[in-house]
């Protein structure tokens, strides 16, 4: 998937963004919705490790990790449907914290779809506009125009067990839209569908992103879809953010160790700072960074594409190659380090065969270890 | 990341306003159930038992009931009597409800469905019905013995009154239990895994006997189980189809309440069955484990290492004989024999039901079948009896108010336990299944007891308070299940959708559980309406409800208006099932 979307708006913002900076440098953006301090406790467990978070108004934003990093709980937090152990949920500056799930006005497309079973397609999409009162006279063209937008307008007498799962994912997509909620929360909603449904998913979000201009926030575990969809990334690990960034900044200019493992696959090779220089398994490299203290753990982190095979100082044995259609994944084995590379898909090396391979001055990407134990 | 959904049951640090600083967790819902339990089962329970050991006079404590028990020999043949023809019916239901259950979890799932009503029917008319049949059809000159007769079998005559004819009317009467009980088990096994024996090299046999009947053996064990334990309280079949050598302790406790009233003697009878009860319940646990009947943790072995010895033994046993038995026979036939089998206990479950409209609508003077002429003289007698028509009415009353009293308690109780995650869960749902574990009659007495004090002796109150606590288990079971599959995210989306909690309820939840509230309800009704035991005891012979005007009318005299009675009956009972069974969710 090399889907990567158009880079909107890219923010110099940094890791673990402050509020204060972040605000300040997107001013020319209000804020649909602000997360301060926010912070959720189950027992002993923390899921959520008190969060910052600015969402501009008409982004999509994605929350991505690994299950357990806390983006689902977050989600629900900002939807009102768990209430927060600290901290606060603004929206449009007003502090929406204990407001009642039904008073928020935010949408929600719940992971499973959650679809009423006793309605049909037409009547579960009515159903927010008969909660808020609306005239039955005035409610189905609503539905009709909503479920249009969808494609699904030739299904809406049937009911949601009748209708595959891309169908029932349409229906909640379209139950979300029809009120026009300013806030869009989704939960894994493509987690349940085949990759190539997914992907045509993928395209209509963006598409209906683009023509409401509703604020989404989207949450995956899926890097490549987090990539492929976002204006911004908000990368989560242990109940913290790890990074925000853009799609591109996120993958080029990882902020840790945990931000260039989980996007992309790279070649990581990891040691101690000494002096200009970082002690790894390959010999000493320069870090490039000032001020780094002698003993430091970090790693330097070399994307596959900026990874040269069959020139360079080193070498390695493959390991394992992969056939991916365009190109041909190849894994070599340096000092005990896996060294990702590609290569044009006629190359045909044989497993064991000794390689050599670098990389170009200033493709190595020094970032602290923050998983290391010391 | 989904396990992290709202939990109801942990509490948050305080840390905001306009915040609930402690949720209860919603278990305490089933707290009114758990109190009606409290009163109406362990306290009177505990009073009798209390009573039979302690001396009337002094109130010292004292063993003398149980000394004058055990020194009347005929207490103790009674006492081996129950025991025996208990086991004896548990090992005909096992083996005959075994072939069948197969039968229908080899099924597809449509073709199941409609062959499981013959099943269920039979399930929910009750056994003073089915027993009775028996009576007018293997009577001396009934037809069973006339066939029997036709085709040259000399002792077709004495077919009733013996230890036979009681072992064969219990097992009639709880085979359709033990087949239900075994179907689940059977259902979850994974229908690869004996094709998948067979490509490693099973035969046919050796994939049946040494994959499914392990995999299947928690349900079978269960089913044991159950009947054996209903086993022991039964009463209805040895004293309808038995001879005085078939006397059982129920009827010994009857006799003692009722005729005697030595309510000494009869706590320490009904302790001793509650002893016998929970022993086989403690012994169950210690060699198959109590997870196999809850249907949890299938799979998980606890066969002692005895147990799992002799058990294979058979098994490899069975494999040879299978195997040798299919090198001479071909496969069909032996499929032809289990259908043919399987149809014609059916046959035999199902024909109290279809015998009694034949005997109600004939003109004799007595029951007779096959019926020789056509009449409704019967209906006619039955509907102008004030007896008749009064018990009938008292009985649906009843069976009304049974059914919303029950499904009010376990319907509260059975949501709080389907949102709760406490780990007291099991425990409670154990609780809401004691009624049916505690022997029935055991129960009677121990009302009849307490209610004898207070004044709810004969009355129509206290037989719907004692079928309330009877029918708690299977209503409860039913909308636990309902609620269980009920999909709580669905409230969430309607909560995000604008729905106020009052919506969510009216326009989610209530639609969504409706069918199986129905089917809790009917269940409760139907339990109420066929409900024997109790209504012995509490009416007190002055409330009379129809079943035991029914067995009044059996004992005393039998006549062709019981007939008419049984066809209203099975009448109602097959309505509110076929409804019920629709309701229900699945």
């Amino acid at each position: 998937m090399t889907m990567t979307s158009p880079i909107f708006e890219s923010q110099p913002a940094t890791s673990s963004t402050t509020a204060a900076t972040l605000t300040a440098t997107t001013s020319a953006r209000a804020s649909k919705l602000q997360v301060r301090g926010l912070a959720k406790t189950y027992g002993p467990t923390v899921a959520l490790d008190h969060v910052d978070l600015d969402v501009h108004d008409g982004e999509l934003l994605t929350l991505l990790g690994p299950s357990g990093s806390g983006k689902t709980t977050l989600l629900q937090l900002i939807a009102g449907l768990t209430e927060p152990s600290a901290g606060k949920v603004l929206i449009d500056g007003v502090d929406q914290t204990f407001a009642p799930v039904n008073k928020r006005g935010i949408g929600v497309v719940f992971q499973n779809y959650a679809l009423f079973p006793h309605m049909s397609v037409s009547e579960n999409v009515a159903f927010p506009l008969k909660m808020r009162g609306m005239a039955s006279a005035d409610i189905a063209p609503k539905v009709k125009k909503v479920l249009e937008t969808v494609g699904l307008a030739h299904a809406h007498t049937r009911f949601p067990t009748q209708l595959s799962g891309g169908q029932q994912q349409r229906v909640a997509l379209a139950r979300c839209l029809v009120y026009d909620p300013a806030i869009i929360l989704m939960d894994e909603p493509l987690g349940a569908l085949d990759a190539k449904l997914r992907e045509i998913m993928q395209i209509e979000i963006k598409r209906i992103h683009r023509d409401t201009g509703a604020t989404i926030i989207f949450v995956t575990h899926d890097q490549e879809e987090a990539l492929a969809l976002s204006d911004r990334i908000c990368l989560m690990s242990d109940g913290k953010i790890a990074q925000i960034d853009t799609p591109r900044k996120i993958y080029a200019e990882p902020q840790s160790l945990f931000v260039a493992d989980f996007i992309g696959q790279s070649t990581i090779l990891k040691g101690r700072v000494a002096g200009a220089y970082l002690e790894t398994p390959l010999g000493p490299m320069p870090h490039g960074h000032a001020g780094l203290k002698d003993g430091v753990a970090g790693a330097l982190v070399i994307r596959p594409e900026d990874m040269r095979l069959n020139e360079g100082p080193y070498e390695g044995q493959v390991v394992e190659t992969v056939f991916a259609g365009s190109d041909l994944r190849v894994i070599l084995d340096a000092a005990g380090c896996a060294i990702m590379t590609r290569a044009p898909a006629s190359f045909d090396p044989m497993i064991g065969e000794t390689l050599r391979f670098g990389w170009a001055q200033g493709a190595a990407r020094y970032v602290p270890d923050d998983h290391s134990d010391d | 990341m989904s396990q992290t959904t709202a939990d109801p049951s942990v509490s948050c640090a305080p840390a905001a306003p306009r915040r609930r600083l402690w949720r209860l967790d919603t278990l305490w819902l089933s707290t009114p159930g758990l109190i009606y339990l409290a009163v109406l089962l362990l306290l009177p329970a505990g009073a009798l038992i209390l009573l039979s050991f302690r001396d009337p006079a002094t109130g010292a404590f004292d063993l003398s009931v149980y000394r004058n028990l055990f020194a009347a020999g005929v207490y103790v043949k009674t006492l081996v009597n129950t025991f025996v023809i208990s086991l004896q019916v548990t090992g005909v239901c096992v083996l005959i409800g075994f072939p069948i259950a197969v039968w229908l979890a080899g099924m597809s799932e449509r073709r199941r469905r409609m062959a499981m009503w013959l099943v269920l029917l039979p399930f929910w008319v009750s056994p003073l019905l089915k027993n009775f049949a028996w009576i007018v059809l293997l009577a001396r000159k009934g037809i069973v013995a006339q066939i029997l007769n036709g085709l040259g079998m000399e002792g077709g005559l004495d077919l009733l009154y013996g230890r036979g004819a009681v072992v064969f009317g219990m097992a009639h009467a709880m085979l359709p239990i033990a087949i239900l009980t075994m179907l689940p088990t059977m259902l979850a096994i994974d229908t690869r895994l004996q094709p998948a024996a067979m490509t490693l090299g099973a035969s046919r046999g050796q994939a049946f006997w040494r994959i499914f009947l392990p995999l299947s053996m928690p349900g079978v064990t269960a089913a044991g189980l159950l009947i054996f334990v209903m086993g022991l309280g039964f009463f209805i079949t040895p004293a309808l189809l038995g001879s005085p050598r078939e006397t059982v302790l129920g009827q010994t406790l009857i006799t003692q309440v009722q005729k005697l009233f030595n309510m000494r003697l009869a706590g320490a009878l009904a302790t001793l069955l509650l002893v016998v009860t929970l022993l086989t319940i403690a012994l169950y646990d210690r060699v198959f484990g109590m997870s196999s009947v809850s249907g949890q943790g299938a799979g998980k072995s606890h066969h002692g290492r005895l147990s799992a010895r002799v058990g294979n033994a058979l098994i490899s046993l069975c494999a040879q004989v299978t195997d040798a038995a299919a090198r001479v026979l071909p496969t069909r036939l032996s499929r032809w024999s289990l259908t043919i089998f399987v149809w014609i206990i059916l046959f035999v479950l199902i024909v109290p039901v279809i015998a009694f409209p034949p005997m109600a609508f004939n003109s004799a003077s007595f029951l007779e079948f096959p019926p020789t002429s056509f009449s409704l003289k019967w209906f006619e007698a039955y509907l102008t009896s004030a007896q008749w028509t009064g018990a009938t009415v008292r009985s649906a009353v009843i069976a009304l108010a049974v059914g919303a009293l029950s499904t009010l308690i376990a319907g509260v109780a059975a949501y709080g336990m389907a949102r709760s995650r406490s780990k007291l869960n099991g425990l409670v749902f154990l609780a809401f299944l004691l009624p049916m574990i505690v022997p029935n009659i055991v129960i009677a007495v121990a009302l009849f007891y307490v209610f004898a004090q207070i004044g709810l002796i004969a009355t129509d109150l206290g037989i719907a308070l004692g079928h309330t606590l009877t029918a708690l288990p299977i209503v409860f079971v039913i909308l636990l299940t309902t609620f269980r599959s009920m999909d709580w995210r669905l409230l969430q989306a309607a909560a995000t959708l604008g729905a106020s909690r009052w919506q969510q309820i009216r326009m989610i939840l209530l639609p969504l559980v409706k069918g199986g509230t129905i089917a809790g309800f009917l269940f409760g009704v139907l339990h109420s309406f066929e409900e024997l035991t109790i209504a012995i005891f509490v009416g007190a012979g002055v409330k009379q409800t129809l079943p035991k005007q029914m067995w009044d009318d059996i004992l005393l005299s039998i006549q062709p208006t019981l007939a008419a009675a049984s066809v209203f009956v099975i009448f109602v009972v097959t309505i509110l099932f076929v409804i019920a069974e629709k309701c229900r969710p699945r």
